[in-house]
């Protein structure tokens, strides 16, 4: 059976990938919106320090190549036609969330007492 | 009991099932598992309009009936697929119906418009049945990072069904549906396919329109089909393919009539086929020794039917993994930022004010792997943490597109494992992330290259007699090709895509 271990120590370049500070994973996480308190940090560190570590093995196969190549399309003007086509029905598209009102997603204040 | 569309399309002529019946069969399925003492979890909800729209199926076929056999011919020519039952993924959008792509993030949420594929399948008369189970976001190998719970193996279910379309694959292993529908970023309906026994196809980037389905990956992401049979994938193909006037990448199938009543290849064109296996395939060190067998077993039928096949290097494959997991993680990473509480599903108000909304929502709606999917996304696309790691990898992607389309100017077929291994126990690898990632090593490279390739059921473990899968792949837009190609395998090994022979 393949292991991670199996491909991280035979895929990884000669050079020590850096490892994830934990500040920089505090910085990640806020990056996500997403709040430190709702993982282990340790445990996160560990995978994210393995799976990161393993990206090193794309330095061995970097060259000239042109990485915009691998888009699905190069052609940066080609934009369709304007055509007007019928959009969703409202009693639909308040199904999408339980927050709607007067027609409008409800929001928290941006403003003001509770923002 | 109907195993195939053909055959069940004939009962539905001739008035011995009706569609009613079909639903209403799964239905009690579905109430039967969900209160067993290892329930499958292949479906997590029945559509409660199934039945009603059965019966409307049925009305017109019986009407048809009526009218003489010239009437229901024409009716099922401009409808082929009226009455048949099918499973849906819990990521692709069927209106009026909840979708929440096995997260707590999107509970609540109710489709507003239909995805391109099911509007055209409804079109061609199917019947949506319900939404099957998958990995958070279609993000993992074994649909075991679910909150509904992990969808088991229908045939040990001490195993993992595979993932990320999990829950269509154990739908149509278990007899469940007929076909299912699944999507595809690295491999997300060959591994199930692969798991469960069954066959399961990946086509060409762009074939069916991503519109309606929710985005993981968008330069990847792509529907796939899971059958029991090529035929029963390559019909619903013929109907949902082509061109859609709401997602610019989508494109027209070549041949896509041949799809209609598939026939395997001549024996002549059997002949001239010419077989490419990639050397860095061939490496056996750890892989299972059943899977190599297996694949060994494969070229020789291959051989045997007279095709030729040649090994050819290919060293970029060595860095597939890391390229998909570099480019699927940022595209993620990117398009997950929608789900912030404002506009979809769940929100966490603590009324702390909006930037505490998202991160209460999120922390809370998404599980750990989605967690760390984003937090590596987030990492690879910020140059001041990971340099130029994203660009290397869209480098590497590049030559992995130009290197297999090198291979297919002289070969007709990549062959090779769906995965390395059969399915796993339950919780085996579900806390080393990276492990569960190397499941994909067969499989990503096909999506790097926008190619299509075809899971075919090819042999089972000695220890625990586990599925085990190979795939043909194929040059863009050659869907005709495999799949006649997987007719041929049908044909030679009658039945391999039926693990189970009674509904459970």
């Amino acid at each position: 059976m393949y292991t991670a271990d199996f491909f991280y120590y035979n895929n990884r370049m000669a050079t020590q990938h850096k490892e994830i500070d934990p500040q920089t994973l505090e910085n990640l996480l806020y990056l996500s919106r997403l709040s430190p308190e709702s993982t282990n940090m340790e445990t996160l560190k560990k995978q994210v320090d393995d799976i990161v570590g393993y990206f090193d093995i794309l330095s061995k196969y970097d060259d000239s190549e042109n990485p915009y190549d691998a888009y699905p399309t190069t052609t940066a003007d080609a934009l369709r036609g304007d055509t007007i086509v019928e959009g969703l029905d409202m009693p639909d598209v308040k199904k999408v969330s339980k927050d709607f009102m007067d027609g409008y997603f409800q929001v928290p204040k941006v403003l003001g007492e509770g923002a | 009991m109907f195993y195939t569309i053909e055959e069940t399309r004939a009962a539905l002529k001739s008035g011995s099932t009706t569609s009613a019946q079909l639903v209403q069969n799964a239905v009690d399925t579905f109430k039967k598992d969900a209160s067993a003492p290892i329930p499958l979890n292949a479906f997590i909800e029945m559509y409660e309009d199934a039945v009603e729209k059965a019966s409307a199926a049925d009305k017109e076929i019986a009407a048809a009936r009526t009218a003489g056999s010239a009437a229901l011919d024409e009716l099922f020519a401009a409808k082929p697929l009226l009455g048949i039952p099918f499973a849906n993924k819990d990521n692709i959008n069927s209106k009026g119906h909840r979708l929440t792509c096995a997260s707590k993030i999107l509970e609540g949420y109710v489709a507003p418009y239909n995805a391109t594929v099911i509007d055209r399948l409804e079109k061609a008369g199917a019947i949506p049945l319900g939404r099957c189970n998958q990995d958070e976001f279609a993000m993992g190998s074994s649909t075991e990072y679910s909150c509904y719970g992990p969808t088991r193996n229908p045939i040990n279910r001490e195993f993992v069904s595979g993932g990320s379309s999990g829950g269509s694959a154990a739908a149509v292993a278990a007899n469940q549906a007929l076909f299912g529908l699944g999507t595809e970023t690295g491999g997300s309906v060959r591994l199930p396919a692969s798991y469960c026994g069954i066959y399961g196809l990946k086509p060409t980037y762009g074939v069916l329109s991503r519109w309606g389905v929710v985005a993981y990956g968008s330069s990847l992401d792509q529907v796939g089909i899971l059958g029991h049979t090529p035929a029963d994938i390559a019909e619903p193909l013929s109907l949902m393919c082509g061109v859609d006037f709401y997602d610019d990448t989508s494109a027209d199938l070549p041949d896509s009539d041949k799809l209609k009543n598939l026939a395997a290849l001549t024996d002549d064109e059997f002949k001239s086929l010419k077989i490419a296996i990639p050397k860095q395939f061939l490496k056996t060190d750890g892989a299972d020794p059943d899977v190599v067998k297996c694949f060994a077993d494969t070229r020789a039928w291959f051989t045997s039917k007279g095709a030729t096949v040649e090994e050819v290097d290919l060293p970029i494959l060595d860095a597939s993994i890391a390229a998909y997991y570099v480019i699927a993680l940022s595209e993620a990473a990117s398009n997950l930022s929608r789900f912030d509480g404002i506009r979809y599903g769940r929100r966490v108000d603590n009324q702390k004010g909006y930037d505490e909304l998202y991160v209460d929502t999120r922390s809370e709606g998404f599980g750990p792997e989605v967690k760390r999917r984003i937090i590596i996304g987030n990492y690879v696309l910020s140059e001041q943490f990971s340099g130029d790691t994203y660009k290397k990898g869209m480098t590497v992607r590049a030559r992995i597109q130009k290197e297999v389309a090198a291979v297919f100017e002289k070969f007709d077929i990549i062959l090779c494992p769906t995965c390395p291994t059969a399915a796993f126990r339950l919780g085996s690898k579900v806390d080393n992330p990276l492990e569960m990632y190397l499941s994909d090593l067969y499989t990503t490279f096909v999506n790097l290259a926008r190619i299509p390739s075809i899971n075919v059921p090819a042999g089972r473990t000695s220890a625990d007699g586990m599925p085990i899968g190979m795939q043909f792949a194929g040059a863009m837009f050659s869907e005709a090709k495999i799949l006649r190609l997987a007719q041929n395998w049908e044909n030679d090994h009658k039945e391999c895509g039926i693990p189970v022979k009674e509904k459970i």
